[in-house]
């Protein structure tokens, strides 16, 4: 589904991904671990479009380059990612938002856009899947949510548009257990044998819950170690020091 | 200036009806106004405007014959409201609908009862003392004691049908009796394309314990001057939400005092401006008594080489205690030849008070856009939304809803267009 080919990723001078190749499967979930600072979140913005990368190499999503695609023309494509840092975006409605994304979707895919009264249907079988109130529907997106309401209004969009191919971007960071084992459901609950997933994470427990199928160790831009839940375990007693080098 | 004076003269000579005390009060106003003169670049609260179009136009006074052609224009008025109606400045009963307890006078009837004069600040602002001198249109509406109505007031004033530049000088005056409630839409609208002016002077005044709603909606095509001025008794309620759009030029002031303790007012406006247009509010809330609350929540959207100043004032004097003020101005910029001067000021003379300001002035956030358009919203459409966010958290506080529908859809229309 996505194959990353020797890639290199500048910002200014200073390079940040150095050289990475990465395949992924339809089915697969791939988890993506590494210190702060090793371009683990540069490698996500990169696959979902974001300006101010000088990209060198190839990513191909389903045999079709992606490089020279918009960030909208990716998710068309069917490439979604879960923001680290999901954004406040003060006035607009979180409904109207998720309705405008879906439409956009479906539009691109030549099914007839949903109305307000169908979508505000499909969109509360989905808000239940994540556990929030419906009273976040009403809200403007994320403004005034918590950082793990945040984090789950991310699964819900991923829940509501069912994208092909998921960036998680460290989704599980800054939330409680109870909070982990929710969004840990929304994931299991998204996946299937179609689509496929990219996890970047620090921590053991997400992936505790998600079973990945590999395990990739990211230092200073490169992956230095690939493996399977054993990895984790592994890097979860001994840290990353030993892969130094 | 001579073209002016000689309006008044003209004025002064048709008006035969007018009593004489009427005909010195016009003319004391417009020796003040000559006096002050049209405001200039060395005038600080009005540096940031180009006043000479006034001078250099010769916009004369509606009249009767004005009448005529605007009769064929089609009144829309929104849903589930009381109307008046004011065609070319002239005040239309027939087209008007009024419920009980709602008292309109002309301004002759306000004159005779002896209080036009007091109720307005002049200062120096020289449009209100021309506004004075040249007032050809406007009335006077009174809710009575107690009354809370059911449905708001829909004013609109209208200018249609014109064949050369003319000018009026509205006065329109609110009078909210006590313990009464109402909402009061002020309407300017016009389907021109020929210049005009419209210079207007509000004036309310909140009886004790009074609540008004007032929302003033300014699509003018021509040159619009606004001074409105609130007065607030002990626990009256106000609030104000202004929305700017139309106009080539525009200047409004806005200011409250406080005549009784515990007075509530929440301000807050919208501009919306795209080619050439100028826009520059003042606002003036003066704490005079303890006990009072301000919250001023004001928002500018600038596109191409439009321009627009905010200058907000809150002065607490000393024995203002437990006065809470904030005052917001956020400015959105898009596009790089758009200017915005924003200037908020805050004057505290009292000790125990709490009091925030803030400005912002920027363009849309890179972050947010990218956000968007990684849900698969594309470009242009991400932008609408985020400019449309931005204005709906001033017309959020519209409480009547078939106002706030109208709104949004003026916005929407705004965004696909401009």
């Amino acid at each position: 589904m996505l194959v990353i080919k020797n890639l290199h990723v500048h910002v200014k001078d200073k390079e940040i991904i150095k050289g990475i190749d990465l395949t992924i499967h339809a089915g697969e979930l791939h988890a993506i671990m590494g210190r702060n600072g090793s371009g683990k979140s540069t490698l996500a913005h990169v696959i979902a479009g974001k300006d101010g990368y000088d990209v060198d190499g190839e990513i191909l999503f389903n045999g079709n380059s992606i490089l020279e695609m918009a960030p909208e023309d990716r998710a068309l494509a069917g490439i979604f990612m879960s923001f680290q840092y999901p954004v406040v975006i003060p006035g607009v409605n979180n409904t109207y938002f998720l309705k405008a994304a879906l439409n956009a979707k479906r539009k691109a895919n030549g099914e007839t856009e949903l109305d307000a009264m169908d979508f505000l249907t499909l969109i509360k079988e989905k808000i239940k899947l994540v556990g929030m109130d419906e009273s976040y529907l009403n809200r403007a997106v994320n403004d005034g949510f918590s950082g793990g309401e945040k984090k789950l209004n991310e699964i819900l969009q991923l829940l509501t548009l069912e994208p092909t191919f998921a960036i998680l971007d460290e989704t599980d960071s800054g939330l409680d257990i109870d909070a982990m084992k929710v969004i840990a459901d929304g994931i299991n609950e998204y996946r299937n044998g179609d689509r496929a997933i990219l996890a970047i994470t620090h921590y053991q427990r997400l992936l505790d819950y998600m079973k990945p199928n590999m395990v990739h160790v990211m230092i200073d831009g490169q992956i230095v170690k690939t493996g399977d839940i054993e990895l984790v375990y592994e890097l979860e007693a001994k840290g990353y020091s030993w892969l130094e080098n | 200036m001579q073209h002016y004076r000689s309006e008044l003269e003209s004025l002064q000579a048709n008006g035969s009806a007018e009593p004489k005390e009427l005909s010195a009060l016009r003319s004391k106003a417009f020796s003040r106004f000559t006096e002050l003169g049209f405001p200039t670049k060395k005038w600080e609260d009005w540096q940031f405007t180009d006043f000479t179009p006034f001078d250099k136009s010769h916009f004369r006074m509606t009249s009767a014959e004005d009448m005529q052609p605007a009769l064929d224009h089609t009144i829309e008025v929104l849903d589930d409201c009381y109307s008046i109606i004011i065609l070319n400045g002239h005040f239309q009963s027939d087209l008007s609908n009024l419920p009980k307890g709602v008292r309109i006078l002309t301004l002759l009837d306000v004159f005779m009862k002896n209080d036009l004069s007091e109720l307005v600040h002049t200062g120096g602002n020289p449009f209100v003392a021309l506004n004075t001198s040249l007032m050809n249109s406007g009335l006077a509406v009174e809710i009575t004691e107690g009354l809370e109505l059911d449905k708001p007031i829909h004013y609109q004033f209208i200018t249609t049908g014109l064949l050369d530049q003319v000018m009026n000088h509205p006065r329109l005056i609110i009078k909210m009796g006590q313990n009464s409630s109402a909402h009061f839409i002020e309407h300017y609208k016009s389907d021109q394309n020929i210049l005009y002016w419209n210079n207007c002077v509000t004036v309310a005044e909140l009886n004790e314990n009074s609540s008004l709603e007032h929302y003033r909606i300014q699509e003018d095509n021509g040159y619009h001057i606004d001074n409105i001025q609130y007065s607030l008794k002990r626990d009256a309620r106000l609030n104000s939400v202004v929305f700017n759009s139309g106009t080539p030029l525009y200047r409004g002031d806005i200011h409250i005092q406080y005549h009784g303790e515990n007075g509530n007012v929440n301000l807050s406006g919208l501009s919306l401006l795209n080619d050439k247009q100028h826009m520059d509010t003042h606002v003036i809330v003066d704490h005079e008594l303890p006990h009072c609350n301000s919250n001023q929540f004001f928002k500018y959207i600038l596109n191409d080489k439009a321009s627009g100043v905010f200058n907000g004032r809150v002065i607490v004097r000393e024995d203002s205690q437990k006065t809470d003020s904030n005052q917001t101005n956020k400015n959105l910029l898009l596009s790089d030849k758009a200017t915005m001067n924003s200037n908020p000021q805050l004057e505290i003379y009292a000790d125990d008070v709490r009091c925030t300001h803030g400005s912002t002035t920027g363009q849309l956030s890179d972050e947010v856009l990218y956000y968007l358009r990684s849900r698969g919203i594309n470009n242009s459409m991400a932008q609408k939304l985020m400019v449309a966010g931005f204005a709906k958290e001033v017309l959020a506080n519209v409480s009547h809803e078939e106002t706030a529908d109208y709104l949004n859809g003026q916005l929407k229309d705004w965004l696909q267009n401009g």
